[in-house]
């Protein structure tokens, strides 16, 4: 495919030959740079910024801050958060993406796809508000629940906790885990079952050894998107709890929206290079088993 | 070469101390299975004798397939039974049914290399991991891939992969081996190589075995017994030389090898008519009154054929078969016969020649005819 | 699969009652898939039903179109409506101009480097919309971030692992070379190539993917309302800490106009690829096989 050498055998000199294999590459670079500008500048800022005092000086001072106190409790809970409802989901949204698989109806199949694409991108508000309207003190639920004599807020459940926000967060990432794994799920081979059958193995066998191990790749790395987008999400969080809770999305909110205590106008920078750190460092594990997990895919 | 393989393989499937082989007789009594208003099994009986490899052939569609499938217990009945070893298996499921079976492509594990795959049923067993790789390599070597062990199977061609899936049927000593068209996802050189293997090693391991395939050639060279099938009925089951010189219908007279058939009739003395010559009948063929209209069905190799300017046959093709040479020869009346002679004799004659064809007897299979 | 589907016995002839079907593979049986479903819809359909039920409350239990009506009157949600929509055309506009041509070119002069543009444009999955906005108050000038034209390109990056996806599936599945050899051919250079030969091609992925993008920005909250401006979703919020059912109202309605849009376009994307034959299974579910497992997204 490479093209070297002008039409009349002449070698090309070194500066031509170059631009040469260069040029391809140009058709490239408005992507890179928008990429770069609208994203890469942002992100380099935070990290700068994490490290300046706001007189401009080089200080460990903000990053400090935000290990300590209600900033690190927001760490704290921001990770719990995010280890529930990806958790959760993930094994739920497994679960679904089979039983859909296995269904034989393919409208059926269709709708719940399109229905996840919904649910999983369009999260946010009408999400909070809708499990209010169903779940919070005056909600639908708790009232139809209420009328039968059990009500849940009388019994430990609050909408407005933790809790809650893993109840709410499923809703959007189990769609996102059934868009995953509904064609991995459906890419498990018919053979595969019954050839394990045959050797000996019962339907949970097959399953341990070679239904779950052959979705292992798609299922860490739906994981690792899900605890990212829960720990990164800050729409639903805010609407439903209005900084009740204290996360590190919505901590960083009320910084940008002025609450700022002297001297710390960058503390925000530092919770938002730990975020950016937390993130590396999930996508960094996750790195490390899916080439234990993946090693046999092409 | 040989030698050591067939010591291998009397150490890795324990046989008894008189040598017998050790495979179980297996039945299929009057299965009956339906796919809607489809007979895809319509009250099939088969028994496989011990060590014995029985080949299933019959067009696509014809429930080949749903047959081995009921033997696995990978298909419910409704109707019959399966034996294993004289005992009513029938709803015993699968996983304890103690078989080995290849599939027609895809069946590895794609999460496990060549070797795991292949020792996946002793883990089930829980044979220890040293005594398992053991076993495992020895049956990789029996079907020489010693030297892929470690790949997986997306890193291994067909007919390998077909190989893996063979050594892992294998590896646990399966009472029955099934193999549901295990060669035709490849290519035919492949083919013809792997068939001959898995008859070598079926000889050597001594396990009863039942072929399923719609390639004749397959049927006819690897089996024992051939069994053909059609609309979910067996039409006939014998060695491959009695179905292809006697069989026992129409259907596998033009199904098994190349048939033509001519009109004939029915002459008194045990003899038809056709293309004006008599040819004599077996004896069971001969149940036609003299007079009557037949179909008579003729092998290739059953015409003596000529280069003659004066005979009434025009060849329209030839095809070259080695050996022999393939006719296709275009009579009066708008019949056409295939015929084969020699292809040394058959220098001169080519398309558009003319050639006089001449039937021998007896007729590979004779039928009525009512539209004379 | 379709073989499955399919799998039905007849009334079985004197063989007593029709045994168990033999669970086919990595699947779930009746009971269990039924059961899982039953509940997923259960979780998924309450709180929109209930959402439903909260907006057209009237007091004590009765049905009322009120909030809805005092919604149709509120300037406010209209203008930020007005103002969403335009944000959302633009970076949908942004989001073609940049990505179908990037998309080519990768797949036609780069290929080898496909996989890693896949792979930049699923990073902003990666970094929170807070910090970026946070990035943003930082590395630009305040009459640039106070732009919506800011918000709009935003957008782009945002969405962009949903849109890129979509344009370059399409794109991979075009058979590039002979499509540009024969636009060259005709005498057209590399741009009326792009534009009389492959953008028809593309017509509906790149409306779907601009669709995708519309459908991100109509419900982007976090980083609009971090950046101050009063789109759809920031006064939806601000209407549901007043008046909760009127808010609900709107999201219900702007869900289910999403979700009605979103299906009839999978539901026609779905029926072209039905009918080019991908469910031809032969009676042993092993006749029309792909030749490998088909592999999931990796998002
Ligand atoms: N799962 C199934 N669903 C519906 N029909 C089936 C199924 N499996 C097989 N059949 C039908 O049963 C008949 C026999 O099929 P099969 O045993 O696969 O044939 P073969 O293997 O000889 O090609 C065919 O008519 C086929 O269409
Ligand atoms: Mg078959």
């Amino acid at each position: 495919m490479r093209r070297t050498g002008a039409a009349s055998g002449q070698v090309p000199r070194r500066g031509a030959l170059r631009l040469r294999r260069l040029a391809p590459f140009a058709g490239i670079v408005p992507f890179l740079a928008y990429l770069v500008l609208f994203l890469g500048v942002p992100s380099a800022s935070v990290v700068a910024a994490a490290f300046e005092d706001p007189q401009g000086r080089l200080t460990w001072g903000n990053l400090h801050l935000a290990l300590q106190g209600t900033y690190l409790l927001s760490f704290e809970k921001s990770l719990e958060l995010s280890a529930w409802s990806a958790g959760i989901s993930a094994v739920a949204g497994t679960i679904l993406a089979v039983a859909l698989a296995s269904s034989t109806s393919s409208t059926l199949k269709r709708l719940a796809t399109s229905a996840s694409a919904v649910f999983a991108n369009t999260g946010g508000l009408p999400l909070a508000f809708a499990f209010i309207a169903s779940l919070g003190n005056f909600g639908v639920v708790t009232r139809v629940l209420a009328g039968l004599g059990w009500n849940p807020y009388d019994h430990g459940f609050d909408l407005y906790t933790l809790t809650g926000l893993v109840i709410v967060y499923c809703y959007f990432l189990v769609p996102l885990m059934v868009l995953v794994m509904l064609p991995a799920v459906e890419s498990l081979r018919r053979e595969w079952f019954e050839a394990a059958s045959i050797l000996g193995a019962r339907r949970r066998d097959a399953w341990r050894h070679v239904g779950v191990p052959a979705l292992a790749p798609q299922l860490l790395a739906a994981t690792m998107v899900l605890f990212v987008d829960a720990f990164a999400a800050y729409a639903t969080a805010e609407a439903l709890t209005n900084g009740a809770i204290p996360l590190v999305p919505i901590q960083i909110g009320t910084l940008i929206q002025g609450n700022v205590l002297a001297g710390q106008q960058n503390v925000g920078d530092a919770l938002g290079l730990a975020m950016i750190l937390v993130v590396a460092a999930s996508a960094l594990a996750y790195a490390r088993l899916q080439r234990r997990t993946a090693r046999w895919q092409r | 070469m040989t030698g050591t393989i067939v010591e291998q393989a009397t150490t890795l499937f324990d046989q008894d101390a008189a040598g017998a082989r050790r495979g179980v007789r297996v039945e299929l009594v009057d299965c009956v299975r339906y796919f809607g208003s489809v007979a895809a099994l319509d009250h099939l009986s088969l028994a496989i004798e011990p060590g014995e490899l029985v080949a299933l052939l019959g067009p696509s569609g014809c429930g080949k397939t749903t047959a081995l499938r009921a033997l696995a217990g990978l298909e419910q009945l409704d109707g019959g039974m399966v034996r294993i070893r004289d005992v009513d298996v029938t709803r015993v499921p699968t996983h304890r049914r103690e078989l080995g079976m290849v599939f027609q492509a895809y069946s590895l594990f794609p999460s496990m290399t060549a070797i795991d795959n292949v020792g996946f049923g002793l883990r089930l067993r829980k044979v220890r991991a040293a005594a398992r790789r053991r076993r495992a390599g020895e049956l990789l070597e029996l079907v020489g891939l010693s030297a892929q062990a470690g790949r997986f199977p997306h890193e291994l061609s067909g007919g390998q992969q077909q190989r893996v899936a063979l050594a892992r049927a294998l590896a646990v000593e399966p009472r029955v081996l099934l193999l549901d068209e295990p060669l035709s996802a490849l290519d035919a050189k492949v083919r013809a190589q792997l068939r001959d293997e898995i008859r070598r090693i079926q000889l050597e391991v001594g396990i009863t075995t039942l072929f399923v395939t719609h390639d004749q050639e397959e049927a006819l060279s690897i089996a024992d017994r051939l069994g053909v099938m059609a609309h979910g009925r067996l039409e006939q089951i014998g060695t491959p030389d009695e179905v292809y010189a006697r069989p026992g219908n129409a259907f596998v007279a033009s199904f098994v090898g190349s048939v033509s058939s001519l009109p004939g009739t029915a002459v008194p003395g045990g003899m038809v008519e056709v293309l004006g010559r008599r040819i004599g009948l077996r004896p069971e063929q001969d149940v036609f009154l003299p007079g009557s209209a037949v179909h008579v069905l003729l092998r290739p190799e059953s015409f003596a054929v000529r280069a003659d300017p004066l005979g009434r046959g025009i060849v329209l093709r030839r095809s070259f078969l080695g050996p022999v040479m393939r006719l296709a020869v275009a009579l009066p009346g708008e019949v056409e016969v295939e015929v084969s002679l020699e292809a040394a004799r058959a220098g001169e004659i080519g398309a558009g020649s003319a050639v006089s064809v001449e039937p021998l007897g007896p007729p590979l299979f004779v039928t009525g005819r009512d539209d004379a | 699969m379709a073989a499955l589907t399919i799998r039905r016995r007849a009334g079985a002839s004197g063989a007593g009652p029709a045994r168990r079907a033999t669970a086919a593979g990595f699947r779930f049986g009746l009971p269990l898939r039924g059961a899982v479903l039953a509940l997923s819809a259960l979780y998924f359909l309450v709180p929109l039903l209930a959402s439903g039920r909260f907006a057209l409350e009237g007091a004590r239990g009765t049905w009322t179109l009120s909030a809805v009506r005092a919604l149709a009157h509120d300037g406010a949600l209209w203008s930020s409506l007005l103002l969403s929509v335009e944000i959302a055309l633009g970076a949908a506009a942004i989001t073609l101009a940049l990505l179908s041509p990037t998309s080519v070119w990768v797949n036609l002069r780069l290929p080898r480097l496909r996989r890693v543009l896949e792979g930049l444009t699923l990073v902003p999955l990666v970094v929170p919309v807070v910090v970026v906005v946070l990035g943003l108050y930082g590395a630009f000038p305040p009459a640039f971030v106070t732009s919506p034209a800011l918000l709009a390109l935003e957008y782009v990056v945002l969405a962009m692992p949903y849109s890129y996806r979509v344009i370059d599936g399409a794109v991979q599945s075009l058979d590039l070379h002979t499509l540009t050899d024969a636009g060259r051919t005709l005498g057209g250079g590399w741009v009326q190539t792009f534009f009389r030969v492959l953008l028809p091609q593309l017509r509906t992925s790149l409306m779907s993917a601009a669709f995708i993008t519309i459908a991100y920005c109509l419900g982007e909250f976090a980083m609009a309302s971090l950046l101050g401006f009063t789109t759809f979703p920031v006064q939806l919020f601000q209407i549901g800490t007043e008046q909760i059912d009127e808010a609900t109202a709107v999201s219900v309605f702007a869900l289910l106009l999403v979700f009605l849009l979103l299906a009839t376009l999978s539901l026609l994307g779905g029926k072209r690829r039905v009918a080019r034959g991908s469910i031809v299974a032969g009676g042993d579910g092993t006749a029309a096989e792909p030749p490998r497992p088909a592999r999931a997204g990796r998002s």
